[in-house]
């Protein structure tokens, strides 16, 4: 491919050199008056040139800007596959806007380096080398003279070039911060009228956009400069070449045709002489991103199949967590702190403790989310490491705190963990979760798109989804991150009820802040700035009067009325 | 909205889903006058930096057409042996004589030594040279004031958009997403920059220069020329043919990549979703279709592109080789010169990008049109409410100061069919602290929204301390308010702004604020204490805290009522107790309305009104109302605990 393309360009370049060549031709036929016999041919001869060029060129095109948007495909193709291996830890890391730019910004540097760079940078090379040789042929000094201008304006688009990017980008997140006031303004126009700050709110936009005019006029005059660079430059080359070529024709060492062939080389070489810096830029910007891209394609992921074995099987569910430690990468405290427990197979944990406690953590690292920094978790008495990921997470099912989901249809959303379900099977666990009748009130029932261009759902509707989606892997286990936050207690009561009886000999580990979702449950743990304060079922927490008890006392109203009295 | 039909494969779906993004601002409209008319009025303030961008343009124009001229003079002239001095009939050569004159140099004849040739060809390369000074000099100049003139003119109409917005009823933001107000801010006015900026004085500036360049062909050589420019048609109907397809190809593309932005973006922030559920393998494999579909459409926009430069070309050796030709015989038959070959050819090279250009600032002009139609039609809307003929003013709040609320017989809808007040009336003491509860639905926010003069009610009146709050200037009736809502909003400014909300207060008030509200932990958790910029929508901040500090920002302002839209979503038991204990602090001694959502909260109310269906229902204490057994008591198994 890139052999056929760099052919292709080199004939191209032949062809685009011919013509200056064959024009200094004519001209010295016309000169000597050998007559239009002798001219007609040239004449012919260019067009045959400027065909040829034009087939070439429109597959040296094709050939390599192709290339390297298929290039670009597969590097995208091949970082996505990357980043679905790697675990909470680099998406915690990473923002999802750095993610993204990496996607695209910088996939798009690269790009540029393997369509445009190579094609003009080889297309420049030869172009260079056979002007400079047909140039040199006639006259060294005034080869000289006549690239010395063009070669500044080289340098200006090398050095300047840089410097306009940079100011573009400052001037986009100028921009970027007009959207995000603008943004914020209309999104709170309720409080910014209740407080009448209309005029101040007006002002602010004021200063923000007059920073950006500023960097505006800052990049315009970069961009100015240059356009006139480009335009002196050139003309420039011309001057020096009358001037120095004249003096040449009049002592006799030049004729008016080899001056008509410098006069098109210059020409032609206007072009090349701006691609020259351009492409360096390029390379520059390229190799950056390139840089930037290796960096998440090396990030291994802390969470593989290296120990697994293929004879585990999750079989019953019971886990056991032995003295598990846990922090977070750029964290001073950890997280959690030797966690210890046993809940066997078919048995319910209740999870209970402020926010923040580590509650989420600790349920992370079952399906193995994060890796543990020490102690182990067992499921079945086998480490979990022992297990294949595939296997592992297979048997689990997990509901989020944050509900996510797609934007895709009702139905795809809750059949997102199997490879096929039936529309029955679906309504039966929307039935579950208390959603069917409401997604029948929805325009296109089970078909109806949400997110982005669909319609948006109500946080409890989304958690409900979720639980349907879950509950749908009919997993061994069974992890809810209090997933039902958004729903009244009454309608939690009865999917809480029905998803036990659904769940029968299944491992569920349950987190919320409404215990009683809980109470039901074999063992509750309070957890507490990672560490376990409290454990128990709820009989026994509330016999103990301490801190479960107190939580339960203000959670219910007869607690609230006591407090009255 | 279209619906799928089940018979659709799954890549059919994925162009499908392409359908609809950003493709608002892909809309064209042609060329309107009406439209164009007003856009250039904006110009107005600046008419004497257009005029003096046009006067420099024709400077420089001018200035590029004669540096070629200077060529042929000394091809024809000093170069040339075989020529007489006849040859100095053109303008620039008589100019160029007497200049000659003044520096002791005779015109030329065939028999002129090589010593005044080479004083000559020193002559010309000088003018030339001087002339090319001038005009880095003046076409700096001419884009820098074109430029600042067309930035001026973008900000004028961003500011005139954004506070026209500012103006606007709350209706108005319900009818309007906020994404899409904000792209008319950003996008369609930037687009407009384009227009200004490099639209209607470049484009003059185009024309000029190749009305100037074809003068100069007839001038010369008028058979010739009419010849060469045969071709120029042919390119302005290739560019166009080009930019047409060009820009529906570009089109696709920006629609497939956002696209796969989306499906990126999305994947990312599901990542955990994905890989509980073990779909990376399905995931990677849509991925790679919605990507296949991003490179085909750029493979497409390849040929046109690749097509096109070669075809410019050709056309332009085409008019080369016929200058050759033709030229070549006149030279022969002696009524052409080696000068004015150069000439033509010059000339031509300078013509062609003027002309591609030509086709792009229509294409640029159409989107403007579009996006100038969209502008337009945000200040053609006011739905800004009635300020009142007479305003009473300051001393008059002295009335007011007594902040008693009264609601009186109000009715109002919100789309003039399905009511949702009916004769409302009801009284808030002075000071008193009144809690409104319901149902979803029941009208409890309309109240809120009726109060701040949102709206305004269809029937009956709503009055502070006996006044009518339609006789009040809007400023002035909700500078009485301290307001906070369910959706808290913590913008991205710093931990202080977030407090002063654009209000004249000093440091030690915003300090007292959270102290008040027990919010100083929050302060000293910051690295930069109040200087801490918060990330947008305060991401960095528990739901508890975010609360805490919109009650600092209410507070803050010292305002004489209270309006509380409590917060639904569920927080863990102890910021709870935090945040009723900084409600009782906000409500001491304002008169306070709260819609209530929590039992804790409404029980400490003085009075608790219950709305159901529009309708003030049950009004009284806690207790009272427990007693009464009706809608309040079912309310309070419902929403407020289980039994």
């Amino acid at each position: 491919m890139l052999a056929a393309g760099v052919l292709l360009i080199l004939v191209t370049s032949i062809c685009q050199v011919a013509v200056p060549r064959l024009i200094g031709v004519a001209v010295e036929r016309m000169e000597t008056g050998v007559g239009l016999d002798l001219v007609i041919p040239v004449a012919m001869a260019m067009l045959g040139a400027v065909l040829i060029r034009g087939v070439t060129s429109f597959w040296a095109r094709k050939t390599v800007i192709g290339s390297s948007r298929r290039i670009e495909k597969r590097l995208r193709d091949r970082m996505f596959q990357h980043i679905e291996q790697l675990d909470g830890s680099f998406h915690a890391k990473l923002h999802t806007g750095d993610l993204m730019s990496r996607f695209n910004s910088d996939v798009e540097a690269v790009r540029m380096v393997f369509g445009p760079a190579i094609m003009y940078s080889v297309q420049t090379v030869f172009i260079l080398i056979f002007t400079v040789t047909l140039m040199l042929q006639i006259d060294w000094q005034l080869t000289l003279w006549s690239l010395f201008p063009l070669a500044l304006i080289t340098m200006t688009v090398r050095f300047i070039g840089p410097l306009i990017h940079n100011r573009s980008m400052r001037g986009q997140e100028m921009l970027a911060d007009i959207s995000v006031h603008a943004q914020e303004n209309f999104a709170n126009s309720p409080v910014v009228k209740a407080f009448v700050v209309e005029d101040a709110e007006i002002d602010r936009m004021n200063r923000l956009s007059h920073t950006y005019f500023q960097q505006n006029i800052r990049i315009a005059q970069l961009r100015a400069f240059t356009g006139s660079a480009f335009s002196l430059f050139g003309d420039l080359a011309l001057v020096t070449l009358l001037l120095v070529g004249g003096l040449r024709i009049l002592s006799g060492e030049l004729t008016l045709g080899e001056f008509a062939t410098f006069n098109g080389c210059q020409l032609l070489l206007i072009w090349p002489m701006i691609a020259l810096g351009w492409v360096m830029n390029l390379f520059h910007r390229g190799a950056a991103s390139a840089e930037r891209i290796q960096a998440i394609l090396d990030a291994t992921p802390a969470v593989d199949d290296s120990k697994a074995r293929p004879e585990h099987q999750i079989r019953v569910g019971g886990i056991s967590f032995d003295q598990v430690c846990f922090r977070y990468p750029e964290a001073e405290e950890p997280t959690l702190e030797q966690i210890s427990f046993d809940l066997p197979g078919g048995q319910t944990l209740g999870v209970v403790g402020a926010t923040a406690s580590g509650k989420t953590t600790l349920l992370n690292l079952i399906p193995r989310l994060s890796p543990t920094d020490s102690g182990n978790i067992f499921i079945d008495q086998v480490p979990i490491e022992h297990y294949s990921l595939d296997s592992l997470r297979g048997s689990i099912a997990m509901v989020p705190q944050e509900p996510f989901l797609f934007s895709a249809t009702i139905a795809d959303n809750i059949s997102f963990g199997v490879d096929h379900a039936s529309m029955d099977e679906i309504v039966e666990v929307s039935r579950l979760v208390r959603m069917h009748d409401e997604i029948g009130k929805f325009p296109d029932r089970y078909d109806q798109r949400v997110g982005e261009r669909g319609i948006t759902l109500s946080g409890g509707q989304k958690q409900r989804i979720a639980i349907a989606r879950a509950i749908l892997q009919r997993p061994q286990i069974l992890i809810l991150d209090d997933v039902l936050s958004a729903v009244d207690s009454e309608t939690e009561t009865t999917i809480l009820e029905g998803l036990r009886k659904w769940t029968q000999d299944l491992t569920a580990l349950i987190v919320t802040h409404r215990l009683s979702a809980i109470t039901h449950a074999d063992e509750i743990l309070v957890i507490d700035e990672g560490r376990i304060v409290e454990r128990g079922n709820h009989r026994d927490l509330l016999d103990k009067k301490g801190r479960y008890h107190k939580l339960w006392r203000r959670q219910t109203v007869e607690g609230e009325l006591e407090d009255l009295e | 909205m279209t619906s799928r039909k089940p018979d659709n494969d799954d890549d059919r779906k994925d162009d499908d889903e392409v359908e609809d993004f950003h493709v608002e601002e892909l809309i064209d409209r042609p060329f309107s006058r009406l439209l164009a008319g007003r856009l250039l009025k904006y110009l107005r303030p600046y008419r004497r930096m257009v005029l003096l961008s046009m006067i420099l343009i024709i400077c420089s124009t001018v200035l590029t057409l004669i540096g070629p001229l200077l060529v042929k003079e000394a091809i024809d002239g000093p170069l040339s042996r075989s020529i007489g001095s006849e040859q100095a009939s053109s303008e620039t050569g008589a100019l160029l004589t007497e200049l000659a004159g003044q520096v002791g140099l005779e015109s030329i004849d065939k028999e002129s030594d090589d010593q005044q040739r080479i004083g000559w060809m020193w002559l010309i390369a000088g003018c030339y040279f001087s002339i090319l000074m001038m005009q880095l000099l003046i076409q700096y100049i001419q884009t820098m004031v074109l430029e600042i003139t067309g930035q001026s003119v973008t900000k004028d109409l961003r500011m005139e958009v954004f506070a026209h917005l500012q103006k606007q009823s709350s209706s108005f933001f319900h009818r309007n997403p906020v994404g899409r107000l904000v792209t008319r801010v950003t996008n369609d006015v930037e687009a407009l920059n384009d227009l200004f900026a490099s639209g209607f004085v470049s484009l003059a500036g185009d024309l000029l220069a190749i009305t100037g360049i074809v003068a100069m062909l007839f001038w010369t050589n008028a058979e010739l020329a009419s010849m060469v420019l045969l071709v120029t048609p042919l390119v302005v109907v290739a560019t166009t043919v080009f930019r047409k397809f060009a820009r529906k190809h570009y089109r696709e593309m920006r629609r497939r990549l956002a696209h796969l932005n989306a499906y990126t973006q999305e994947s990312i922030s599901g990542m955990e979703v994905v890989q509980v559920c073990r779909r990376e393998e399905q995931q990677a494999q849509r991925y790679s279709r919605i990507n296949g579909t991003l490179r085909e459409a750029h493979l497409n926009s390849i040929f046109w592109y690749a097509l096109f430069f070669p075809t410019v070309e050709i056309l332009s050796v085409i008019a080369l080789v016929t200058i050759v030709i033709q030229g070549g015989a006149r030279i022969d038959a002696g009524t052409a010169t080696f000068g004015e070959f150069f000439l033509f050819w010059t000339y031509l090279t300078r013509l062609f990008s003027p002309l591609r250009d030509l086709a792009e600032k229509y294409n640029l002009l159409q989107s403007a049109m579009a996006s100038s139609e969209r502008i337009f039609g945000i200040l053609d809307t006011d739905s800004s409410l009635p300020e009142p003929v007479v305003v009473v003013d300051a001393d008059d709040r002295s009335v007011a100061r007594t902040g008693e609320i009264r609601f009186d017989q109000v009715s109002f809808s919100y789309d003039g069919k399905t009511p949702v007040l009916e004769n409302l009336s009801f009284t808030v003491g002075s000071g008193e602290t009144i809690a409104v509860v319901g149902a979803t639905g029941a009208g409890k926010s309309t109240i809120i929204n009726l109060l701040l003069r949102f709206h305004d009610p269809d029937s009956g009146s709503i009055s502070i301390g006996d006044r009518d709050i339609r006789d009040q200037s809007l400023a002035s009736h909700r500078e009485r308010f301290g307001l906070v809502l369910q959706d808290v909003s913590v913008l991205s400014r710093t931990l202080e702004d977030n407090i002063r909300f654009d209000r004249d207060l000093d440091r030690d008030r915003i300090t007292w604020a959270l102290e008040q509200v027990r919010g100083s932990s929050i302060v000293a958790r910051q690295k930069l204490g109040l200087e801490e910029p918060m990330m947008e929508r305060g991401r960095t901040l528990s739901s508890g805290e975010r609360q805490l500090i919109s009650f600092a920002r209410a507070l803050a302002g010292d305002p004489q009522i209270l309006v509380l839209d409590e917060a639904t979503s569920h927080v863990d038991t102890e910021t709870e107790a935090l945040i009723q204990d900084a409600i009782d602090r906000l409500v001491k001694g304002r008169t306070s309305v709260i819609v209530a959502h929590r039992l804790s909260t409404v029980r400490k109310a003085d009075r608790i009104l219950v709305m159901h269906h529009g309708q003030l229902r049950e009004e009284g204490g806690h207790d009272e109302l427990v007693a009464l057994d009706g809608i309040y008591a079912r309310l309070v198994k419902l929403q407020f605990g289980k039994s």
